[in-house]
């Protein structure tokens, strides 16, 4: 009999991890199986070795090397945190974390859009759409969207990513936005742009923030003309 | 066969973490909580309270992950400069264990990529530090000769997986964490780590059959 496909089954059924309905099956199949019930009886012995490595302790004197490096570094860092991270905490401290990453990424939208708005940006050709934005139709909210009332999981170890591209040439290529299901709407949109609101003629910027949350990807549209933001 | 028992309840079982002392076990969330508040504020005493409370179970989980101790240690301090960089994106309402371990997988991941070597056995590293990891007094010479073995031949098993079974199969079955846990802290669904964990778990028996087989 080809038991291939019981092994996998028989890994997870060692530790418990088998859901219910296929654990029947599978005992039965080892009541017929000695092949099964051998490897099942293998498996067993093997976690159980296993799992005598946690016995294992990490020598103190690595811990007191970890320790000796790390304190002073931080009392460094303390002493002079570089300029975002300082921004980012005075952020952070002022608001609740959950709303800060927003926060934080529309003060680097604006000022990035600011900054575009002064330095001519690298010539877009015509045939490409300004930005990217065809593969996740996006989710517009302004500034002053309310707050979510499910928070996201917190992630610590990624910065937030901010990508911005602009056009002064080349019209805008915004697709139409459907709203998100009753259900994943934990953000009430606010000041959704939608296609009648781009005037293609008129030289527009487009700034894509895109956060460590991937249910939050906030589009900057920003017409030239008048220098405000949609 | 009747499958084992893993362990627990879910919350306490986030804090059964190998490598530790009972004593260290489970500790008191409350308190971390207002550790973590007043490290985020500047607190360097709190901070250090903080890396004392967690740098077992952070050396131990990288060890485990990276299978050097070298590596390990320099994987740890990065896990702790991480932890004080962004300590005020934490919310303190949440748990600090499973935030600080999906901090200590990451950056493993990036140490492994980095710096490919051969593990050090538990052998090498007491041998190096002159640091003797405790046993039991009772246990004879043979005994602790079969000991040693049996643990590099786990170890050699370990270091042979891809690196997401290992990394699933250390959290479940080492830090007894549960698959919707270990989903959570690698980022993927619980699907995935049952059959990364599956996977994992065949090979090592295999592997140690291999390993028991006498050589022709």
């Amino acid at each position: 009999m080809n038991c291939h496909r019981w092994e996998r089954r028989l890994a997870l059924h060692v530790e418990g991890d088998l859901p219910p309905p296929r654990r029947g099956a599978l005992e039965r199949h080892l009541r017929e199986c000695e092949a099964c019930a051998a490897l099942a009886e293998e498996l067993g012995e093997s976690q159980d070795l296993l799992k005598s490595l946690n016995a294992d302790r990490v020598p103190d004197a690595s811990l007191a090397r970890v320790r000796r490096e790390v304190l002073p570094r931080a009392a460094a860092l303390q002493a002079s945190p570089d300029w975002r991270l300082r921004l980012e905490r005075a952020v952070m401290t002022a608001l609740r974390p959950r709303y800060a990453f927003s926060a934080l990424a529309v003060v680097l939208a604006v000022a990035a859009a600011l900054v575009s708005g002064r330095v001519p940006g690298p010539a877009i050709e015509p045939d490409r759409p300004a930005v990217a934005v065809d593969a996740v139709p996006p989710r517009v909210e302004s500034a002053n969207a309310s707050p979510r009332t499910e928070a996201p999981e917190t992630t610590a170890e990624a910065p937030v990513a901010v990508t911005v591209a602009h056009s002064e040439a080349a019209p805008v290529t915004v697709p139409a936005i459907a709203p998100p299901p009753a259900e994943a709407r934990t953000t009430p949109v606010a000041d959704a742009v939608t296609p009648a609101a781009v005037d293609p003629n008129r030289p527009s910027t487009v700034v894509k923030l895109v956060t460590d949350d991937p249910n939050v990807i906030i589009y900057w549209l920003i017409d030239s003309d008048e220098g405000g933001g949609a | 066969m009747e499958p084992r028992a893993h362990g627990s309840s879910l919350d306490s079982r986030i804090y059964w973490m190998s490598g530790t002392r009972p004593e260290d076990r489970a500790p008191d969330e409350a308190a971390m909580a207002a550790l973590v508040v007043r490290a985020a504020q500047g607190e360097p005493a709190a901070f250090e309270q903080l890396v004392a409370r967690n740098e077992r179970r952070v050396l131990t989980l990288a060890w485990r992950l990276v299978g050097r101790m070298d590596a390990a240690e320099d994987a740890a301090q990065e896990v702790f400069l991480r932890v004080f960089r962004y300590l005020h994106r934490f919310d303190a309402r949440k748990p600090f264990v499973p935030w600080i371990m999906r901090i200590t997988v990451n950056v493993c991941r990036d140490v492994a990529r980095e710096r490919r070597g051969y593990p050090d056995s538990l052998e090498a590293v007491e041998a190096r530090n002159g640091d003797v990891a405790p046993s039991d007094p009772r246990e004879s010479p043979h005994d602790l000769l079969a000991r040693g073995e049996r643990r590099a031949m786990l170890r050699s098993a370990l270091d042979g997986l891809p690196r997401k079974e290992r990394a699933a199969i250390v959290l479940r079955d080492l830090e007894g964490l549960s698959t919707r846990e270990v989903a959570a802290i690698l980022g993927s669904s619980p699907a995935t780590v049952r059959s990364q964990v599956s996977s994992a778990r065949l090979k090592i028996a295999k592997a140690i059959r291999r390993m028991k087989e006498p050589k022709s």
